[in-house]
């Protein structure tokens, strides 16, 4: 390695800012990534996986910038790597959502963190992805766009969807027939 | 499907705010509650490994320069 000032780097001063966005943004991070996976040592994994990225490409953060939206981007990109890649992790599968369906309804005041948890799990990952970041991280639908990658639109419509195979996952289709999109801007609303 | 997009909004009464209060949804409590949890959880050490080979590199970094 040459011993020229680091070209991957920030310099000294730049390296030690972005040392410490790192530092605080790590228990976010982690949730992010925990919805994501629902399994907790793979979640975190996958969080020092995208710490590490993130160090390594910290040359092509421009500070100022909205850091939380890039290491999130940096860790969902190596996430559906990772979903690609492994057929584990793959979500989507009807016939488990029904088996979750038909443990019934629960309690409808209060739903546990490990119901949804699981049920987060049975969706298809880009659901489950905005769910998390616009329903548990509370990331702005602009932010979650700048994520995801996509249109404001799709970030809604996705929500919607989610929102409303979550429900129909823990409490059971057509609870109060409720439409996916009002539902949606609570999760929202609520912040 | 859904075709009607745009013009279907009816203006809404203010926000969805007094919704807040009144119907409190559980799906999103649920939601924050399984963040909040994570979040309040104490930082793994492997994390800390990884920060302290950061910190290195910048020590040498500085030495270096």
């Amino acid at each position: 390695m040459s011993s020229t000032a680091s070209p991957e780097g920030l310099g000294p001063e730049g390296d030690k800012i972005f040392r410490d966005q790192l530092v605080e943004i790590i228990p976010a991070l982690r949730a992010f990534a925990r919805g994501l996976c629902g399994n907790r040592d793979m979640a975190d994994d996958m969080a020092q996986d995208a710490m590490a990225r993130a160090w390594a490409a910290r040359a092509s953060y421009t500070p100022g910038t909205n850091f939380r939206a890039w290491i999130f981007m940096i860790l969902r990109n190596h996430f559906y790597t990772t979903l690609r890649k492994n057929s584990r992790m793959v979500s989507w599968d009807p016939e488990v959502a029904e088996r979750v369906l038909v443990a019934g309804p629960t309690q409808h005041d209060r739903i546990n963190v490990s119901d949804v948890s699981k049920a987060l799990q049975k969706l298809p990952a880009e659901q489950r992805e905005v769910l998390m970041l616009i329903g548990a991280n509370g990331v702005s639908y602009e932010e979650a766009a700048e994520i995801m990658g996509c249109a404001i639109g799709t970030i809604k419509s996705r929500l919607a969807r989610g929102r409303a195979a979550l429900s129909a996952l823990i409490d059971g289709p057509d609870i109060d027939r409720e439409d996916g999109k009002q539902a949606a801007a609570r999760l929202v609303a609520q912040h | 499907m859904n075709k009607q997009k745009s013009e279907e909004n009816p203006p809404k009464p203010l926000r969805n705010r007094a919704m807040k209060s009144q119907n409190n949804d559980p799906i999103a409590a649920a939601l924050r509650q399984l963040h909040d949890d994570v979040v309040s959880e104490p930082v793994p050490d492997d994390f800390m490994r990884l920060l302290s080979e950061i910190d290195r590199k910048i020590g040498q970094e500085k030495n270096g320069a």
